[in-house]
């Protein structure tokens, strides 16, 4: 189906994020895990463009920082130990797609000098890294849970419009149901009544399934609508007068109907979507430590002292800025053509 | 064409008796039925042109769905070439049904906007199961049975006018080979010269296969042609049976079916 | 009337079908909370006697349903046991401050919305309308966790907010309008954020309202008639596009209620939010279902007050008829 030139640029780039986000990895130049006692809530490496004598590279070069002065938490560089930034250089292994080994990152630089564009947090792992393994978890739950609830709510949408009936009446009731509820209430009494401290593994499919599964009644009340209208265009009926079966008018006729508004949903679901995760993580309901979620990494704010004085943590919150806006603007794109098409 | 002409006049439709009630209201609110349908008698015969004429809400569409088999009649029976429709079933059915085609008035509506013109025509012989190169040329042949050349099997239907869709709307439902074929209102919102071309590519093909036709219109001007019969059809019943066109004089034909009406 | 009924009937149906949906929650949670209730030493075997008794606890869950059910009756929503309590008068006093907190921001945001989303429906090109549009959409891309961090932030470096609670030490022992005016100052920062969350998604509805309103046959009929535009905005348009604004009602009642759990609890104000969040990590399992129940009334009792709101103001309601 057409999207339009605007929307499509703009699927391009949300495309180009998850697919940077599957490469975590490789962008981030070290683990999302990797303590170092030494560096607690270090400031943002600078970078120097120009070195001790003088001269301007293009390659800038970064300084190790060490805990010289007796007041805890200030750093000094060391000026000794100041090296340039490489790019795809060697460093800690890790693993792509969960199957293949490589080593091979961005960009980093010799150790024992550290790089660290958002500096460290409370145990010295970098707050870089930790963002980029972050994005995985946060932007794919959203997107992930959003196809949950457009397939239930498809489905269910598709079935209650074209049967009609009593299926009609029972999906109707569930959705009356399930909208009821303020959601965030109700993704807490979920999550609330499921073991609170498991893996992030298990934590991550659960939180996708939990949220995925309470958000289906807009999409289907939604869909139902389409195909309640859908079914009783003409060439359903002509086709159902050619002896089409059930599941042939709905695959064929009506589920192309439902193409727009399912675009023009996943687009509006997904930011909140990840919303949800990014709130569960941030109560300590979401996914826990070691895990980086960007949830998890905020919450660490609450603290006093981190919230005054080590504003490179405050990173994940405001990362989350940018990725709402391209989905806002893929939203309205979409809901514009969805107005005018067919 | 008039009726002395066909030699080997015997009835492909009949219908007797049919009726039909929709129900008005929810469930815990008083209903009361609208009768669309009343014991509705009619007669067609093979290979001539029966005119179905009345105004808005007389019923005819829902006629249309019944024959067809869209919608079940409350009572009544459909004989179809020569058999009973309602002692049929399943594949029986649906065999028999698909002799039976209806076009609609809105071909807009009758043509789904995202499939081109050949799998638009060909779509009831996917439904039948039949094999894809087989049906894009009988597709292909029976366009340019309407009138339509095959050049144009990939346009879409927006971009076809509005006596073209009809055109496409024909060769659709050519393609079962029907011996029956439902007009609803098919002359409606197309400009006179169209009107003109549709009619004899209809009369064309009617001669060609040995058609025959239930033209239904609320305009007796779009029909009279030609019709070989003309049936009124006034809030679910027929007045004054089968007659021919000449016979009829609309305005009039209004009052005296109001005053029978009222009059029992 | 009989219209208003039906739709209070029906929403009266809908909390009890939420009721039960907690409760088949509960019977999903892997583990016994029961279990846990009678290791833990703070609970006296009398209360564990009681609560047996009161609310089958060793009983199957239909049993527990219909306790629970009897222990609403008498006004108690169930037994608190990190508190040691009846539900019921916990979360009363917890209800009336998150309601304190949602219904101002409702109000508020209401107020601020609505000419706001005239003027730009009005005058669709300039600046005022694409400066409009710019802010709306940062808003909107915002998330309510960082502009509630922010918002605190704000109050500790500037002094000018307290950061976050709902009284200060002082205040208990001071007068009755002192105490009014502490509440209040405390209310205004998690009020600027749940308006600053909310507006966004308001303006952009009633804006839209107001340009189909604008757009329809009656008001370009009622323009070239040369009636004036202040009266064409308020006596035509404005109640053309009540009827979906006041539908919206319900659904951004809704949001509203989710945002002030979020930011209740990082703003430390002491409503519903942080009582279910404390809740469900100590596993305090009708608590945690009262909370959501008083949730859903809200919701429910909010989206009835709209239909009641749309019958009044639309008489296609009122005179719907079927034939």
């Amino acid at each position: 189906m057409r999207v339009g030139k605007k929307a499509t640029t703009l699927l391009l780039l949300v495309a180009a994020l998850h697919i940077s986000a599957l490469f975590a990895g490789f962008i981030a130049p070290y683990d999302f895990a990797k303590q170092d006692r030494d560096l607690i809530y270090a400031a943002p490496s600078r970078l120097h463009f120009v070195d001790s004598t003088g001269r301007w590279h293009w390659r800038p070069s970064v300084c190790l920082l060490a805990d010289h002065s007796e007041i805890f938490g200030r750093y000094e560089e060391d000026p000794q130990k100041c090296l340039p930034v490489k790019l795809l250089v060697r460093g800690s292994p890790y693993k792509v797609f969960g199957m293949f080994s490589s080593s091979r990152h961005l960009f980093g630089v010799e150790p024992p000098t550290k790089i660290a564009l958002l500096g460290s947090d409370g145990y010295g792992r970098d707050v870089f890294s930790r963002l980029v393994y972050g994005s995985q978890l946060s932007l794919f739950s959203g997107l992930l849970a959003m196809a949950l609830s457009l397939l239930f709510g498809a489905l269910l949408g598709i079935a209650a419009g074209y049967y009609g009936g009593w299926l009609d009446a029972l999906v109707m009731r569930c959705l009356d149901l399930f909208l009821a509820l303020p959601w965030l209430y109700l993704l807490f009494a979920i999550r609330a009544f499921l073991p609170l401290h498991i893996s992030p593994g298990r934590v991550f499919v659960l939180l996708i399934a939990v949220i995925g599964l309470v958000g289906w009644a807009r999409p289907a009340r939604l869909i139902r609508g389409v195909v309640l209208s859908g079914k009783e265009r003409g060439y359903v009926l002509a086709a159902r007068g050619f002896g089409a079966s059930n599941f042939y008018l709905m695959r064929r006729h009506l589920l192309p109907q439902t193409y727009s508004v399912l675009l023009t949903q996943a687009a509006l679901l997904i930011p909140q979507y990840i919303l949800a995760e990014v709130t569960l993580s941030f109560l300590g309901l979401g996914v826990g430590e070691p895990a980086p979620s960007w949830g998890n990494m905020l919450s660490t704010i609450q603290q006093y002292d981190v919230m005054i004085s080590y504003w490179w943590m405050w990173a994940p919150g405001f990362v989350l800025i940018p990725v709402f806006f391209i989905y806002q603007l893929l939203g309205s794109a979409l809901q514009a053509r969805a107005d005018y098409s067919v | 064409m008039p009726l002395a002409d066909k030699s080997a006049a015997w009835p492909v439709l009949e219908v007797r008796g049919l009726c039909k009630a929709h129900t008005q209201g929810r469930w815990w609110q008083r209903q009361f039925q609208v009768r669309a349908l009343d014991n509705i008698d009619l007669t067609l015969n093979v290979g001539s042109t029966l005119a179905l004429v009345g105004e808005s809400g007389a019923g005819k569409s829902t006629l249309a769905m019944c024959l067809v088999g869209l919608l079940e009649p409350d009572a009544g029976e459909i004989v179809f070439d020569g058999r009973r429709l309602g002692e049929l079933r399943g594949e029986e059915r649906a065999t028999l049904c698909r002799k039976i085609q209806l076009i609609f008035q809105d071909s807009a509506g009758a043509l789904n906007p995202r499939m081109s013109a050949a799998e638009i025509v060909e779509e009831p012989l996917v439904i039948a199961g039949e094999e894809s190169r087989l049906r894009r040329q009988r597709a292909l042949r029976a366009m340019e049975q309407v009138g339509l050349p095959s050049a144009w099997s990939n346009r879409r239907p927006h971009e076809l006018s509005g006596g073209q869709r009809q055109r496409l709307a024909i060769a659709r439902a050519l393609l079962l080979e029907p011996k029956l074929v439902i007009l609803d209102e098919v002359l409606a919102g197309l400009d006179l010269s169209i009107q003109g071309q549709i009619s004899n590519l209809l009369l064309d093909l009617q001669s060609e296969h040995n058609l025959s036709y239930l033209c239904i219109s609320h305009d007796l001007a779009h029909v009279g042609q030609f019709a070989d019969e003309v049936a009124v059809i006034h809030q679910g019943k027929i007045t004054g049976g089968n007659r021919a066109p000449q016979a009829i004089d609309q305005p009039r034909e209004r009052v005296f079916s109001a005053r029978a009406g009222a009059g029992g | 009337m009989r219209y208003l009924g039906l739709r209070f009937l029906q929403s009266c149906l809908l909390l009890m079908g939420v009721s039960v949906l907690s409760f088949l929650f509960v019977e999903a949670a892997p583990g016994n909370f029961l279990d846990e209730v009678r290791l833990n030493p703070q609970i006296s075997s009398q209360t564990l006697a009681r609560l047996r008794e009161q609310y089958g606890m060793d009983q199957p869950l239909a049993a527990r349903y219909v306790h629970w059910l009897h222990s609403v009756a008498r006004g108690e929503l169930g037994f608190s046991f990190a508190y040691n309590s009846p539900v019921a008068p916990l979360l009363l006093s917890r209800a009336r401050i998150t309601l304190l907190l949602t219904g101002s921001a409702m109000l508020i945001s209401w107020l601020i919305a609505l000419p706001w989303g005239i003027v730009t429906a009005e005058k669709r090109t300039g600046w005022f309308d694409s400066g409009s549009s710019f802010v709306t959409a940062l808003l909107l891309a915002t998330p309510d966790v960082t502009l509630a961090l922010g918002l605190l932030l704000f109050a500790i470096r500037t002094n000018r907010l307290p950061a976050g609670g709902m009284m200060s030490l002082a205040a208990e022992n001071q007068s009755q309008w002192l105490q009014i005016k502490d509440i209040a100052i405390h209310l205004l920062g998690p009020l600027l954020v749940l308006v600053l969350v909310s507006l966004p998604t308001l303006v952009r509805h009633i804006r839209a309202a107001m340009i189909d309103a604008l757009e329809s046959p009656c008001v370009r009929a009622a323009r070239a008639h040369g009636i004036a535009r202040s009266r064409i905005l308020l006596r035509h348009a404005l109640p053309m596009a009540s009827n979906p604004l006041i539908s919206l009602f319900g659904l951004y009642l809704g949001s509203l209620l989710s945002a002030s759990l979020l930011v209740e609890v990082v703003m430390s104000w002491p409503g519903l939010g942080p009582f279910l969040l404390e809740a469900i990590l100590a596993r305090d399992v009708y608590v945690i279902i009262g909370t959501v129940m008083f949730a859903s009334l809200f919701l429910v009792g909010g989206m009835l007050l709209g239909d009641v709101f749309l019958f009044i103001a639309d008489p296609r309601i009122r005179t719907e008829r079927l034939a």
